[in-house]
């Protein structure tokens, strides 16, 4: 189309160049694109409304999957939640065969740190409030002034204790078995239900659960001062053996298999002096723990602190506060 | 556009007008539709690139959804396993241990879990194996708690056993003795004052006024109630496990042989019949036929403690009483 194209003048009455303007190209596109549009739109429409893209049909494809074999999926698990229920009440009735006391809840064995969060909102409502910022400091301050004092009774301990030599190394400080899950301790000391009888008893010591022939350690440094071997009585302490720690302490090991030191024997703290058993009262292998101080039964729980974190001594005294039926 | 135009015909020397030929006008409008189309395509991949098409997006989010809920899953599929856990520790840490016997051993409870095929053609997309780690971990579950059942029937069975074991043990004192203030005569050989020499003394006797009510120790069924010369009205109750009770002298006894009795039941009552000095109960246990001494199995309100003093006294020698 390389022809000129010329118009008729009317006003020169002369024939002159059709120019090409501005406007003139400008409705050219628009048309163009407005004809576009329409055809892009219908197409469009057209093609979504017949056919699918390859993505879209991948997708499909996965989705449906995914339903089908989540749906499949959901009721095994609905199953699967059923029976764990069932077991999990199956194990609660058989703790409350073997123990005579209802299940700790879990929380408690979770030995929740709660306490962040609630110091989280004190602070920060307290920064907000001056007075109670002041108040607070000073509070601390005559705290810390009483603690000073108690500080000093608890250095004199500390005094005495490095004084009188290897008080330290004698105190009944370990678990008297190897303990690592916490699993063991099965009843503490305080009144507890007799097993033979079913009847409430005080429980003089701590009864701790293991299978036949774990060692028994000596908890402190200490002599062998009383050992019983041979037991033929179905009641009463069956083997045991009693260690004195000076200082006042004594430890006594009962129910024992086996024993592995003779009276008069020198002990170091976790010295492998028997074997658990379950020689005479008792209704399961255990070794059943005491700490005698000055002839009187005392709780056992309050010394056995060594090589426990706080959450772990907190699990076993939650464990050893149980009103349950003991093991002997 | 009704403008005339003119082109300059050189031939004639005159401008004539253009005519729109057919041709003409359906080459135009063909060029025009054609420029349009390439545009409209244009246009559409420019659309494409840049938006999701509503049917895809829709599918999308429910892609995404459908996820979501996979994840849900997945983190239920863990609780259900810290849950099974949680149980086998239980069992095995500490319901086993004392129960006294073995836990139930890792190859059992790990046991195979279905191969690999099992699992591989399930699916063809690309997510399978979120899908595939979701059926094992069923399936995995589901044998654990298979076994986990299993030995809590074992558990029960065990300790159904003992509670029946508990019971038939002859544990209690046959009369009501608190401080076992009535305890005259104990196990052992004895001087006997009337046949004048030491005679075995394969029991216990204790002292109290005729009539006084005389329990069975432990369940058991008696084997035989009958008037002896030397026992007098004598009980004899067979526990099991090995475990037999005798109750000599009674005044009257009221069980029959072959009744059931309980621990704690009444079976008869304190007298002074058959070869005896003075209304006492003379009572013996017998394991494995042989008598040994009944206060090796009784110790109510006692500890351990005040029970082993009791012991060192009761070994002193004293006159029997039969």
């Amino acid at each position: 189309m390389a022809r000129i194209k010329y118009y008729y003048n009317t006003d020169t009455c002369q024939y002159e160049r059709a120019k090409v303007t501005l406007s003139d190209v400008f409705l050219n596109l628009m048309g163009f694109l407005s004809v576009a549009l329409v055809f892009a739109v219908a197409i469009l429409l057209v093609y979504n409304a017949y056919f699918e893209s390859p993505s879209e049909i991948q997708l499909k494809k996965e989705n449906k999957e995914l339903k089908s074999h989540y749906n499949t999926l959901q009721d095994e698990m609905d199953e699967v939640s059923e029976v764990i229920a069932a077991l999990e009440d199956r194990d609660n009735n058989i703790y409350r065969k073997i123990y005579e006391a209802e299940p700790l809840a879990d929380e408690i064995r979770q030995a929740g740190s709660g306490g962040a969060e609630l110091y989280k909102r004190i602070m920060d409502k307290g920064l907000a409030d001056e007075k109670l910022v002041i108040s607070t400091f000073k509070k601390i301050n005559n705290l810390k002034k009483k603690a000073r004092i108690q500080n000093q009774s608890f250095d004199e301990i500390m005094h005495l204790a490095k004084e009188k030599e290897g008080l330290l190394s004698s105190l009944p400080a370990i678990q008297p078995i190897p303990n690592p899950e916490l699993t063991r301790l099965s009843s503490g000391y305080g009144m507890r239900i007799n097993p033979f009888h079913k009847g409430r008893v005080k429980h003089e010591g701590i009864d701790f659960a293991a299978p036949r022939g774990t060692p028994v350690f000596a908890t402190g440094n200490g002599e062998v001062t009383l050992t019983k071997d041979n037991s033929t009585l179905e009641t009463g302490y069956g083997n045991y053996i009693e260690i004195d720690h000076g200082f006042g302490y004594v430890t006594k090991y009962a129910h024992l298999d086996g024993l592995n030191v003779s009276i008069g024997d020198q002990v170091k703290r976790g010295q492998v002096i028997g074997y658990v058993g379950s020689t005479g009262g008792s209704v399961a292998p255990h070794v059943h723990y005491e700490v005698i101080k000055d002839n009187k039964k005392i709780d056992p729980i309050n010394f056995l602190i060594q090589k426990l974190n706080d959450q772990e001594y907190n699990q076993l005294v939650t464990l050893a506060n149980r009103e349950n039926q003991s093991l002997d | 556009m009704a403008k005339i135009r003119y082109y300059y015909n050189t031939e004639t020397c005159k401008y004539e007008p253009i005519k729109a030929t057919g041709k003409a006008v359906f080459l135009n409008i063909l060029g025009f539709l054609s420029v349009s189309l390439i545009i409209a395509l244009g246009l559409i991949y420019l659309y494409r690139a840049n938006f999701t098409p509503i049917k895809e997006s829709r599918l999308l989010a429910e892609n995404h959804d459908l996820k979501v809920e996979w994840n849900i899953l997945k983190d239920n599929l863990v609780n259900a396993y810290s849950s099974v856990n949680e149980l086998q520790f239980k069992d095995d840490k500490i319901y086993r241990v004392i129960l006294d016997t073995d836990p139930i051993p890792s190859t059992v409870r790990e046991g195979g879990v279905g191969g690999h095929d099992k699992y591989e053609g399930l699916m063809s997309l690309e997510e399978n194996q979120l899908v595939i780690d979701a059926y094992k971990s069923i399936d995995d579950i589901k044998k654990k708690l298979y076994i986990q059942s299993k030995s809590y029937d074992q558990i029960s069975n065990l300790i159904t056993e003992k509670e029946k074991m508990w019971a038939a043990r002859p544990a209690i004192q046959p009369i009501n003795n608190k401080e076992l203030t009535r305890l005259h005569t104990t196990f052992g050989p004895r001087w006997h004052p009337i046949l004048k020499r030491m005679n075995p003394h394969e029991g216990l006797d204790f002292t109290a006024p005729t009539g006084t009510p005389i329990y069975a120790t432990g369940d058991g069924i008696v084997t035989t109630a009958y008037p002896s010369t030397t026992y007098g009205n004598v009980v004899f109750i067979n526990h099991g496990y090995g475990y037999q009770t005798r109750y000599a002298h009674m005044h009257k006894y009221i069980v029959k042989r072959g009744q059931s009795v309980k621990r704690g039941d009444i079976i008869g009552y304190v007298g002074n019949t058959g070869r005896s000095q003075a209304a006492h109960l003379h009572y013996e246990v017998l394991f494995n036929y042989k008598p040994v001494n009944p206060i090796n199995f009784f110790q109510r309100d006692l500890n351990n403690e005040e029970y082993e003093k009791l012991i060192k006294i009761s070994e002193q020698e004293t006159i029997p009483l039969d």
